[in-house]
């Protein structure tokens, strides 16, 4: 963050979108060669550090994507994560997607996302999903998310009535 | 821009997403927009925008006028009049009032298709009626295209003579964003 200050005031752009009344990130000296991770947040009338480890486990991860975001998934990279929604309110998780897909088309990077939430299957699975499927004690393969081309139900509604395979 | 707390975008597939996201990242208005997910079935895009259309529009009549809802439904080989003339047929058969122009609700209809503006857009003298569905690099065009959009809808601009006519029809369109409430 410190390497890349431009990129860290997106990033903290974005969070303060993302969590009420956040202000900023900051390591806090908390005794030689240690160092806090705080996080600030407030309004004009006063503001309050919190410890990063004393913040709720969907602002940590809120904190987390969005640094995936701005320090790998911007600068072009492969980013793999295994069910990013996890903690994230489901207001919150469209709009990190969005801006992830946006960020990944236009600095041509690649992201893997494992998921069995709905908001990730509708965005991704019609153009970008594959799936796992076995059949019966067979071995697991790997298939492009067919869905059904004549559906008018959103992915994940398909995948919940186990029709989308066709 | 007037002021909006949250926008609606009822989009046919993720191409024209895309595009009005970028075009809102100019306001600022990413954050607050939320888009309807897509159907499974790939080409059948345009029918659930038109299915889904009533239900979004009485949802949005139940909110504050800080709402926004921006349909975004391909003319393909039709007029671009049997789109708006299908959009107020869906109102009426849910017996809704059809759209007043004090109301945030945007009707953009690309004719042929949404590609047909993004090349546009980019500055090429482009027909309405070829399909570019599957032009080169069309993502890549996206974010230039959504700043000629951006550009173009802004106040006395002059649009150049070799804007589509189904574009030309849409500025007015996004310029309901802007009116006063």
């Amino acid at each position: 963050m410190q390497d890349d200050p431009r990129e860290n005031q997106e990033l903290l752009a974005s969070l303060r979108e993302a969590i009420d009344d956040f202000n900023f990130l900051e390591l806090e000296f908390a005794g030689e060669n240690i160092r806090l991770l705080v996080a600030d947040f407030g309004r004009q009338s006063g503001s309050v550090k919190t410890g990063f480890n004393e913040l709720s486990d969907g602002q940590r991860c809120l904190i987390c994507l969005y640094m995936i975001l701005h320090f790998v998934a911007a600068k072009g990279n492969t980013i793999v994560i295994d069910e990013p929604e996890n903690f994230i309110s489901l207001a919150e998780i469209q709009p990190w997607l969005m801006k992830l897909i946006d960020l990944v088309e236009d600095r041509k990077g690649q992201a893997i996302l494992i998921s069995h939430h709905p908001e990730l299957i509708n965005q991704l699975a019609p153009g970008h999903g594959v799936q796992f499927v076995r059949d019966g004690i067979g071995s697991v393969r790997v298939e492009p998310f067919r869905g059904d081309p004549d559906s008018s139900l959103p992915p994940a509604e398909l995948v919940a009535r186990g029709w989308e395979r066709g | 821009m007037a002021r909006i707390s949250q926008v609606i975008v009822l989009a046919e597939d993720t191409r024209h997403q895309r595009l009005i996201y970028r075009y809102l990242d100019r306001f600022s208005l990413q954050r607050v927009t939320r888009f309807e997910p897509p159907p499974s079935g790939r080409g059948c895009g345009e029918q659930w925008v038109r299915e889904r259309y009533a239900n979004s529009v009485r949802a949005f009549r139940k909110r504050h006028a800080d709402t926004a809802l921006i349909v975004v439904i391909d003319a393909h080989a039709g007029d671009m009049n049997r789109r708006v003339r299908q959009l107020e047929s869906a109102l009426s058969g849910a017996q809704l009032s059809v759209r007043i122009a004090e109301e945030k609700i945007v009707h953009l209809i690309p004719r042929r298709n949404v590609e047909t503006w993004i090349l546009n857009l980019k500055g090429d003298r482009v027909d309405e009626e070829t399909d570019f569905r599957r032009a080169p690099e069309i993502d890549d065009l996206i974010d230039a295209a959504a700043q000629t959009l951006f550009e173009w809808t802004r106040p006395n601009t002059a649009i150049p003579p070799h804007c589509v006519p189904s574009l030309r029809a849409a500025i007015p369109e996004i310029k309901r964003l802007e009116s006063a409430q």
